[in-house]
Order: C-alpha cells, then sequence, then structure tokens
C-alpha cells in the first residue's frame, strides 16, 4: 500500500496506530513488561503493519522495559513504568519513566554485537539488549530528571525491512 | 523449562518445548541445558521450532550454552520462527553460530555428507 492511502482513512497522521496518545503504567516486573506490550499491540493495525515491523516493535519494547526491570530496580519490587505512546508519521513515539537507579555513568550503554573475529564459545554473555535497542529505535534519547529516568525513542511501523 | 533430548547421529538433538527464552527463563534454561549436556560428548542441535520469542538474556544463555560446551563441541540451531530470527541476525549471532532451516534439514545435510 503507498503511504498516501493510509491518508485516506480520516487521520491527519499516516499511522497504524488506531488511537489518539495512550498512556500506560505497569508493574516493574517480567509480567508488567509482557502486559504492556500486549496492550500497546492491540492497538495496531496488523494488515497496515509489516510482519518485520511489527517485530522490531515487540523486541524493542522487551528490551527497554527488561531493562527498566533488571537494571533501573534491580528487581525490586512496587517499581513502576510509565509508557506514553504517541502516534507519528509511519511510526510510533515512545516516552517511558522509571523511578529507579539511573544509568551507568548517566548515559546509555553502546551494547554489541556479537563479534565474527571470536569462537562461539569466546562470545560475550551479555551487551546485546542495548545493541539491539539501538539497532531497532531512532532519535533515542536518555535523560535522567530528578530521580527519575526519562527514555524517549522511535519506531518506523511501515518500512519494508527493519534492518535498513 | 521443558527440554526433549534424543539422539539423531551425529547430534544429541535438544528441543525447547517453550513459546520463548526471555529474561523470566533464561536461568532455567541454561541450568536445564548444562544437566542435559553435561554427560554427553556429541555436539548439540538446538531445535527451536516451537520458541516464538528470544530476548537478549535468552541470547546470553545461548552463548552460556556455548561455553560450557567449550571448544571441542558446536551448538547448532535449527527451525528459528522470524521473531527469533530477527534477534540472531540483529545481534549477529548468525555468523558465530551454525543455523540449519529445520532439525530434519540438518539431519539431511549430516546423511548428504556421509
Amino acid at each position: 500500500m503507498p503511504p498516501e492511502a493510509r491518508l485516506q482513512n480520516g487521520s491527519s497522521v499516516a499511522s497504524p496506530f488506531s488511537e489518539e496518545a495512550i498512556e500506560i503504567v505497569v508493574p516493574a516486573s517480567a509480567e508488567g513488561t509482557r502486559s504492556a506490550i500486549a496492550r500497546i499491540l492491540t492497538r495496531i493495525e496488523p494488515a497496515e503493519t509489516a510482519a518485520d515491523d511489527l517485530y522490531a516493535l515487540e523486541i524493542a519494547l522487551a528490551e527497554v522495559l527488561n531493562n527498566i526491570v533488571e537494571h533501573a530496580y534491580g528487581y525490586e519490587e512496587n517499581g513502576q513504568i510509565e509508557i506514553l505512546v504517541e502516534p507519528i508519521d509511519r511510526g510510533l513515539a515512545f516516552t517511558i519513566w522509571d523511578d529507579g537507579e539511573p544509568m551507568p555513568a548517566g548515559r546509555l550503554p553502546l551494547g554489541h554485537a556479537a563479534d565474527p573475529k571470536l569462537a562461539p564459545h569466546e562470545q560475550s554473555e551479555g551487551g546485546y539488549g542495548l545493541f539491539l535497542i539501538r539497532q531497532l529505535a531512532r532519535k533515542l534519547r536518555y535523560h535522567r530528571v530528578g530521580d527519575r529516568n526519562r527514555l524517549s525513542f522511535r519506531i518506523a511501523l511501515d518500512a519494508d525491512d527493519m534492518t535498513d | 523449562m521443558q527440554l526433549l533430548s534424543d539422539f539423531q547421529s551425529p547430534y544429541q538433538v535438544i528441543t525447547v518445548d517453550e513459546t520463548r527464552i526471555d529474561a523470566a527463563t533464561a536461568v532455567q534454561f541454561k541450568d536445564a541445558m548444562r544437566s542435559l549436556v553435561e554427560q554427553e560428548t556429541a555436539n548439540v542441535l538446538l531445535d527451536l521450532s516451537r520458541v516464538d520469542s528470544i530476548d537478549s538474556s535468552g541470547l546470553g544463555a545461548v552463548v552460556a550454552v556455548m561455553k560450557f560446551l567449550g571448544s571441542g563441541r558446536t551448538l547448532e540451531l535449527a527451525g528459528l520462527r522470524p521473531k527469533v530470527q530477527a534477534v540472531f541476525r540483529l545481534t549477529r549471532m548468525d555468523h558465530v553460530i551454525r543455523i540449519h532451516e529445520s532439525r530434519d534439514s540438518a539431519l539431511e545435510q549430516v546423511a548428504r555428507a556421509s
């Protein structure tokens, strides 16, 4: 479908997201992460979205939220995550807040991919989460605001190939 | 963590009978894998055809399995679903681990080569 076709549904933004902006608050836990992703996915029209883009959205969100559960809150109970999702042209903009610990050195780590120069058993066991987020998200920004963490990024929802 | 192990020469074939290997299950996956492979000597073929999604923790657990197999035994994968395949491709882990289309195609390849 050409991008113009989506403009004919009466919306001023060519996004397959079916609603205005939504805000979701979930407990910082594995269950909270799954529930937030499921709630966001139900708002997206799958017929208008490339399967690869939906995978990209799911993978990136799962990594971002798990990172908060694991590192910002350190699996501490009673933590909360606030997720603001806004439709933008051909994608979604996310702003995610938590009250956990800041990122190490106050900045987002780079993460890394597998190293093809190393043998399989010499690969690192960690660091892939942030690499995935950086591969899949655009305009990724992290700020410490008072005692809170604010992460914002965009995910494209109509490209043909998520590795572009 | 439900894992099924059988022997199809030259592999110990382990099928993950779960829909996800993620932050919540990665440690169980690693421990269950270790107990299945530690008494054996064959190369391992991990059938992921029932796994719908894997995250970075799951990927780390797969690397941990390669670490305890060491340099003498290989881990190969088979039957990656699209979302799982995306994670292996995006992290370039597909350049490090041998990936077969399916368990059957891995076994056929061995049969043809011998």
